[in-house]
């Protein structure tokens, strides 16, 4: 085979192959990420402002139950809490954690971070994956804005 | 008079320029009659098909201001219809018109028509996608960008036009992007450092590609060879400018590793035998020792000593470049 050839091959396959091995990068770890606990989280949305009610003690905060097989969050009221059997963690029964995160992506690590990235990941080891139903909005969430309630058992 | 002893005359005679190759071709053509070599016979053909040539480009250029106006003053006038009619409905028309004109004499037609059909489809497209409210999200750009790489790179492979070449490239470059868009779930315009490394890459792609294919092509057609020519240098150009223009973008510790960088685009400058690439790594190397100067000697030096020294830096680069380009590059590809 021609030296051109050989170049030609390796211009066009480049591209392709850098697409493939940060597909792998990413996509690789999060699959052994499985967790099974749902678990009910609270975030308040008003950021550094807290609202209080009528007798200017409790603390109102909104409260969302994870559902983690769909990836989804769905409001619940408070009194509904009590209905579930909760762990109170911070990590779940199969030893899964929630918190924010950077998105520092396997080799690209050294070269800095993806800001635009960042948000609540589910990990276990070194192992993560994003919490996409946490992360919607996330102007309106920031570090600390988070809590965990408990992992529904 | 022995066969070979002929050949090795009319080769005497070719070196020594007495004849010309068309001047063999217009034996053979003839069947060994009169030469047609006179010079003063192929002036005035070559002149009306360069006047021809410029009417077709002028005339892609006007059609395509004469769409975008048109779209742009009677968007709602001319109604749904009217909208594909003048975008895809043009493109796919200018497109097989293209493809169906095989001719060397249609070269420069057939690649105005390309160029009007592949700025029109994707604008084509937008407007169909836009008429039936589907968003364009990087789903959508993917497989656009795919469709219209493949599209056009059918058209390359069965017509053999050059400027296909840099549509394929360009709607290729388009998917490249957003399927790291995709993986890392990120908007074109964020300044990421994952962009700025897949830029570098995309850079490197095209330096190989042009090298590769423009470089192993025994092209008998001199006109084909001129366009192969200028492509070669546009992605060598472009593959340079993505490399370092990402690369200086960078900062950190590889600051110091853009120098080496830059220096092995000198190299490949004189390697590749290319004046814009030395050029543009002439240009990047004096705003790298500015951008040095200014962040890191600019508290301990002062602005004054500072500016004077990075003064006699960009003289010595811009002689080294000069020098280079003159001495291994212009009187080597001579």
């Amino acid at each position: 085979m021609k030296k051109e050839n050989i170049t030609l091959i390796i211009g066009i396959a480049l591209p392709i192959i850098f697409i493939i091995i940060i597909s792998l990068v990413i996509y690789l770890p999060s699959l052994s990420i499985n967790p099974k606990y749902d678990f009910i989280y609270s975030i308040n949305d008003n950021n550094y402002y807290y609202i209080k009610d009528e007798n200017d003690k409790e603390i109102k905060k909104t409260y969302y139950l994870y559902d983690i097989e769909n990836n989804t969050s769905h409001k619940i009221e408070s009194v509904d809490i009590e209905k579930y059997s909760l762990d109170p963690g911070p990590s779940s029964p199969d030893g899964y954690t929630v918190s924010y995160g950077y998105d520092n992506n396997g080799i690209f690590e050294i070269f800095g971070s993806n800001s635009n990235r960042n948000g609540y990941y589910i990990s276990k080891g070194n192992a993560r994956k994003r919490l996409g139903g946490l992360n919607p909005n996330q102007q309106y969430y920031y570090n600390g804005s988070f809590e965990l309630i408990g992992w529904i058992k | 008079m022995e066969k070979q002893q002929i050949i090795s005359f009319i080769k005497e005679q070719i070196l020594s320029g007495k004849i010309s190759n068309s001047d063999l071709i217009g034996i053979t053509n003839n069947g060994g009659g009169e030469i047609n070599s006179t010079e003063e016979s192929k002036v005035p053909n070559n002149n009306s098909r360069n006047l021809t040539n410029i009417f077709y480009v002028i005339g892609v250029a006007i059609a395509i201001i004469g769409v975008i106006i048109l779209i742009a003053q009677n968007w709602d006038e001319i109604g749904f219809a009217g909208r594909i009619l003048v975008t895809l409905g043009i493109g796919l028309v200018t497109y097989i018109t293209a493809l169906l004109i095989k001719g060397s004499e249609h070269r420069v037609l057939s690649q105005s028509m390309f160029t009007i059909s592949a700025i029109l489809s994707p604008m084509g497209i937008f407007v169909l996608l836009n008429e039936y409210n589907i968003n364009i999200d990087i789903n959508i750009n993917i497989i656009l960008s795919i469709g219209l790489a493949i599209v056009y790179g059918f058209a390359l492979y069965m017509s053999k036009r050059n400027i296909l070449s840099i549509f394929t490239i360009a709607f290729s470059t388009w998917a490249y992007y957003a399927f790291i868009a995709k993986i890392f779930d990120i908007g074109y315009l964020y300044g990421t450092d994952i962009i700025k490394w897949a830029t570098m890459l995309i850079g490197l792609a095209y330096i190989l590609i042009a090298y590769g294919y423009y470089s192993n092509n025994d092209i008998p057609d001199k006109a084909d060879k001129k366009e192969k020519v200028a492509i070669k240098n546009i992605l060598y150009s472009l593959g340079t400018i993505a490399i370092l223009g990402a690369g200086i973008s960078v900062g950190g510790f590889f600051d110091i590793i853009f120098i080496a960088i830059i220096f092995a685009a000198f190299y490949a400058s004189i390697f590749l035998k290319n004046s814009s690439m030395i050029i543009i790594a002439g240009i990047f190397l004096i705003s790298h020792i500015l951008k040095l100067t200014s962040k890191y000697f600019l508290d301990s030096i002062g602005w004054p000593i500072a500016l004077i020294i990075s003064g006699f830096i960009v003289m010595g680069v811009g002689y080294l470049t000069y020098y280079i380009n003159k001495r291994f590059i212009k009187e080597t590809s001579l």
